[in-house]
C-alpha cells in the first residue's frame, strides 16, 4: 500500500529509500562514538514540518545513541533494518492514515491496511511507539473508524508516550490504553525554537497596539475545533463581565472555507479584532505573542498545547480547558484552566490572566518552565525514558 | 511606464504565436469543448485558453500502452519549462474512476516557434479502463502557449529505437526508458548514467535522482577501488557475510562499505580473508578490497554471482583478475 503523502517533503527529509537511511543513521551513529551495541534507530510517521514538534522532541537524539529518521509516505518499506540495530516505528498523529478516504468504508479499509502494516513491522521484530497527541483529531472525519484505529494502535503499541497525566483516563472514554505501556514526557516548551529578539513595546506598536491596550491572542490553525468562533461570539459578553476593551488577536492558517466564511461575518463589525488569516513563519510567532497580554486556547477538548507551551516560552500567561492543566505542571499561576461546559468559567479565566500578566512574577516563573522545558532537556528525558523501557 | 513595457512585451509574444497560425479559440469552440467532448485543438493550431480543457475519450481497445502526442509553443524566444500541465484519469465503461498504475500529470515543456517538437506522453491503461479523461491547463505564471496535438489516448506505435544520441536530446520518457532497458542488458552503466541525466534533466523526478545517484556511486566505487590482494598465509578469517548491515540495491555501495569496512578490520584481526558465502562474494569482495586486507591463497577460487542489476561482472575482473565466470 502506497500512503498518500502527507505533507511537502523539506529539505530536511533527504530523498533516500528506507534501507539508505538505515545505513546512514548507523554511519552517523559510528562517528558520533556511539557504541554499536547501544546504537538505536527509529522511523517516524507521519513527518509534519510546519509543525516543529518532531524536530524538537528528537532534538537530543544522538547523544542519546539514536538517530531517527522520517518515513514519508512510503509505510510499507519499513520492516525489519538491513544494519544490526534495534529499530522503532514512531507514530504520530494517526488520523493521516485517512488522508485520502471519502466515505467510512474507505476510510475502515485505509485503517485496516495500516494496522495490517503495523502488525509486519512487529512481527519483523521493530518496536511500535505511538505519541498520544490528542483524545481523537481535531478535526476528526471518521470519528467512528479513528476511535476504533486508535484502539488497535494501542493494543499493537509497545510503548505510549504520553505528555499529560490524565492521558490513559481521557482516552478511556473513547479507547483503552494500557498503563503499563504508557511513559510520560512533558511537551517542549519553544525555547530557542521560534526567532526572540524583539521586545513587547515594539511588538506592540509593530501591531498597531497602544500600551494600554489589554490584548489576548488566539494562535494557531483556524477550524471548528479551536473554538475562536464561539470566543468571539461571547466577546461583548467577556468584555462587559471583565469592564474592560480588548484587543483581540486572531492567527492562523485556515483549515475549512465554510468555517472562515462564518468567522468572517463575525469579526466583520468588530473593529477590535484583528484576524491574521495565515501560516505564521518562525520569526513572527515573536511579534503576536510578545505583543499579547494573555493566551487563550478556547478549545473544547485537549490533551496538550503546543500553543500553551509558545504562550510560556515567551512568558505569557494562558488561558486553557482544565484537562490540558496537568498537562502543564510547572507553570503556576501561568496556566488558568476553564470548564468548556460552564462559559462563565471561560470569563474568570481570562479576568485572571490579565491579572496575572500584571504581576512581574508570572513572566519569570513562565520563563523559568520554559528554560526547564527546552527541547534538548525534554528529548533527553524522552530517549532516556524509551532506552529504560525498550 | 513599466505597465505600458509590459503590455508592449507580451502583446509582442502573442503577435508571434499568431504568426505561427495559432487562433484563440472561438466562443462556440470553447463551449464546445467544455462539454468535455470537442477536441479543439485536433484540427487547427490553438492558443490554450485560461481556464484547462478536458476531452473525454474511448481508450483504445484491449491497449494497455497508450499515448498522447502534443506540440506547444511559446511566445517566448526560450523554451519554457512546465509551461502547461496534462493529466489524465480513467474510468471503466459505467464511469468508476480507476486508479492508474503510472502517475496522472505530467509537465511539458513550450518550444519557441522555430523548434517545436512534439511530446509524446505514455500511459499504462488500467486494467478495465473503458473511458479517459485528459486535461490540459496552463500554468498561472505563463502566458499564450500555442497548442497543436490531439487530446484523444492513441496507440502508441513500438517503432524500433533509434540511436541513443538521438534519443537523448528528445523528451519521449518511454523512449528513454527503453534505451535504460537496453544499456542494463548490455551491461553499460556509462549510456544509462547519460540516460538517467536526461530523464532528470526533463522531469526531476524523485526515482529518477535516486537512481542516478545510486550509479553514479557505484561507478565512483570501482573507479576509486584498488586491485584486491591476495597471497594471504596462516589461518584466514572466514568472511561469510556482512557483519554491519546487509547490502541492498535500495543503498549506495559506498555507504555501505564504509559501515562494513572498519567492522571488518576490526573482525579479521589482522589475518587475511577467505570469503565463505558464494550469495555474498560480490560485496565482501569489495569491502575486502577496500580495507586492504588480502585474500587467502595466490590464486582464490572465486566466481561473482549477479547480486545487483547494475553491477556487472567486468567491474570486478579489473579488479579481481583471478575471478572466473
Amino acid at each position: 500500500m502506497t500512503l498518500a503523502r502527507v505533507s511537502d517533503p523539506a529539505i530536511t527529509d533527504a530523498e533516500r529509500s528506507f534501507d539508505e537511511a538505515c545505513v546512514d543513521a548507523k554511519l552517523s551513529l559510528f562517528s558520533k562514538g556511539v557504541n554499536l551495541d547501544e546504537a538505536h534507530l527509529l522511523a517516524y510517521y507521519p513527518p509534519v514540518h510546519r509543525n516543529p514538534f518532531q524536530h524538537m522532541l528528537y532534538s537530543a537524539a544522538f547523544s542519546q545513541g539514536f538517530a531517527c529518521f522520517p518515513v514519508r509516505d512510503k509505510l510499507e518499506e519499513v520492516g525489519a533494518p538491513p544494519v544490526k540495530a534495534p529499530l522503532a516505528v514512531h507514530y504520530h498523529w494517526v488520523h493521516r492514515v485517512f488522508t485520502g478516504a471519502e466515505t467510512t468504508r474507505e476510510a475502515a479499509r485505509q485503517a485496516n491496511t495500516f494496522l495490517e502494516l503495523v502488525d509486519a513491522q512487529k512481527d519483523a521484530g521493530l518496536k511500535i511507539l505511538w505519541t498520544v497527541h490528542n483524545l481523537l483529531s481535531h478535526s476528526a472525519r471518521f470519528v467512528d473508524e479513528e476511535i476504533e484505529l486508535r484502539a488497535n494502535l494501542a493494543a499493537r503499541a509497545d510503548l505510549v508516550h504520553i505528555m499529560n497525566p490524565a492521558t490513559v483516563e481521557l482516552c478511556g472514554r473513547y479507547y483503552e490504553l494500557n498503563p503499563s505501556k504508557t511513559f510520560m514526557v512533558p511537551h517542549p516548551s519553544y525555547f530557542g525554537v521560534y526567532g526572540d529578539y524583539i521586545g513587547a513595546e515594539q511588538a506592540r506598536f509593530d501591531l498597531g497596539l497602544t500600551p494600554e491596550d489589554k490584548t489576548v491572542l488566539l494562535f494557531g490553525s483556524l477550524g471548528p475545533h479551536k473554538g475562536a468562533r464561539q470566543f468571539i461570539s461571547e466577546l461583548a459578553n467577556l468584555e462587559a463581565a471583565l469592564n474592560v476593551r480588548l484587543r483581540v488577536l486572531i492567527a492562523g492558517q485556515p483549515s475549512d472555507a465554510d468555517y472562515m466564511e462564518e468567522i468572517y461575518a463575525l469579526v466583520s463589525d468588530k473593529a477590535n479584532v484583528s484576524l491574521y488569516e495565515r501560516h505564521i513563519d518562525d520569526q513572527t510567532v515573536q511579534t503576536l505573542f510578545r505583543a499579547t497580554d494573555a493566551v487563550v486556547c478556547p478549545y473544547d477538548i485537549g490533551l496538550n498545547s503546543g500553543v500553551a507551551a509558545t504562550a510560556a516560552t515567551f512568558g505569557r500567561p494562558c488561558v486553557v480547558p482544565d484537562i490540558l492543566v496537568p498537562a502543564m505542571a510547572g507553570m503556576g499561576t501561568g496556566i488558568i484552566g476553564f470548564n468548556p461546559q460552564d462559559r462563565a468559567s471561560l470569563v474568570v479565566a481570562v479576568g485572571r490572566a490579565l491579572e496575572a500578566r500584571s504581576n512581574p512574577e508570572t513572566e519569570k516563573m513562565l520563563t523559568h518552565w520554559a528554560e526547564l522545558h527546552r527541547p534538548r532537556a525534554i528529548s533527553a528525558a524522552f530517549f532516556e525514558a524509551l532506552r529504560e523501557r525498550w | 511606464m513599466a505597465s505600458i513595457w509590459r503590455k508592449k512585451k507580451k502583446s509582442h509574444r502573442v503577435r508571434r504565436l499568431l504568426n505561427s497560425g495559432y487562433m484563440p479559440l472561438s466562443r462556440l469552440t470553447l463551449l464546445l469543448a467544455r462539454t468535455g467532448l470537442v477536441n479543439p485543438f485536433v484540427s487547427a493550431k490553438t492558443i490554450l485558453p485560461k481556464r484547462p480543457i478536458s476531452v473525454l475519450s474511448r481508450v483504445p481497445a484491449r491497449e494497455r500502452a497508450a499515448c498522447i502526442e502534443i506540440a506547444l509553443e511559446t511566445g517566448r524566444t526560450k523554451v519554457e519549462r512546465d509551461a502547461a500541465r496534462l493529466s489524465t484519469s480513467f474510468y471503466s465503461l459505467l464511469g468508476k474512476r480507476l486508479r492508474a498504475p503510472t502517475r496522472e500529470e505530467f509537465k511539458l515543456f513550450a518550444d519557441p516557434s522555430e523548434a517545436v517538437e512534439r511530446q509524446r506522453v505514455s500511459y499504462s491503461v488500467p486494467e478495465g479502463a473503458y473511458w479517459a479523461k485528459v486535461t490540459l491547463k496552463r500554468q498561472a505564471d505563463t502566458r499564450r502557449i500555442g497548442v497543436f496535438g490531439d487530446l484523444r489516448l492513441q496507440v502508441c506505435d513500438g517503432a524500433p529505437l533509434g540511436h541513443l544520441d538521438h534519443d537523448l536530446v528528445g523528451r519521449d520518457r518511454d523512449v528513454l526508458l527503453r534505451h535504460l532497458l537496453v544499456a542494463q542488458a548490455d551491461n553499460n552503466r556509462a549510456n544509462a548514467l547519460r540516460i538517467l541525466s536526461r530523464l532528470v534533466f526533463l522531469e526531476r523526478r524523485t526515482s529518477d535522482l535516486m537512481m542516478h545517484r545510486l550509479l553514479s556511486d557505484i561507478e565512483e566505487v570501482f573507479a576509486g577501488i584498488d586491485e584486491i590482494k591476495t597471497g594471504g598465509e596462516g589461518t584466514p578469517f572466514l568472511y561469510e557475510g556482512p557483519l554491519s548491515s546487509t547490502f541492498t540495491t535500495k543503498m549506495p555501495l559506498s555507504k555501505w562499505l564504509q559501515l562494513e569496512v572498519p567492522v571488518l578490520q576490526i573482525a579479521a584481526k589482522g589475518k587475511s580473508i577467505q570469503i565463505g558465502n558464494i550469495d555474498w562474494v560480490g560485496p565482501c569482495l569489495l569491502a575486502a578490497a577496500k580495507s586492504g586486507i588480502p585474500l587467502y591463497g595466490t590464486s582464490p577460487n572465486v566466481s561473482v554471482p549477479r547480486f545487483h542489476d547494475w553491477i556487472f561482472e567486468s567491474d570486478f575482473k579489473a579488479i579481481a583478475p583471478f575471478i572466473r565466470p
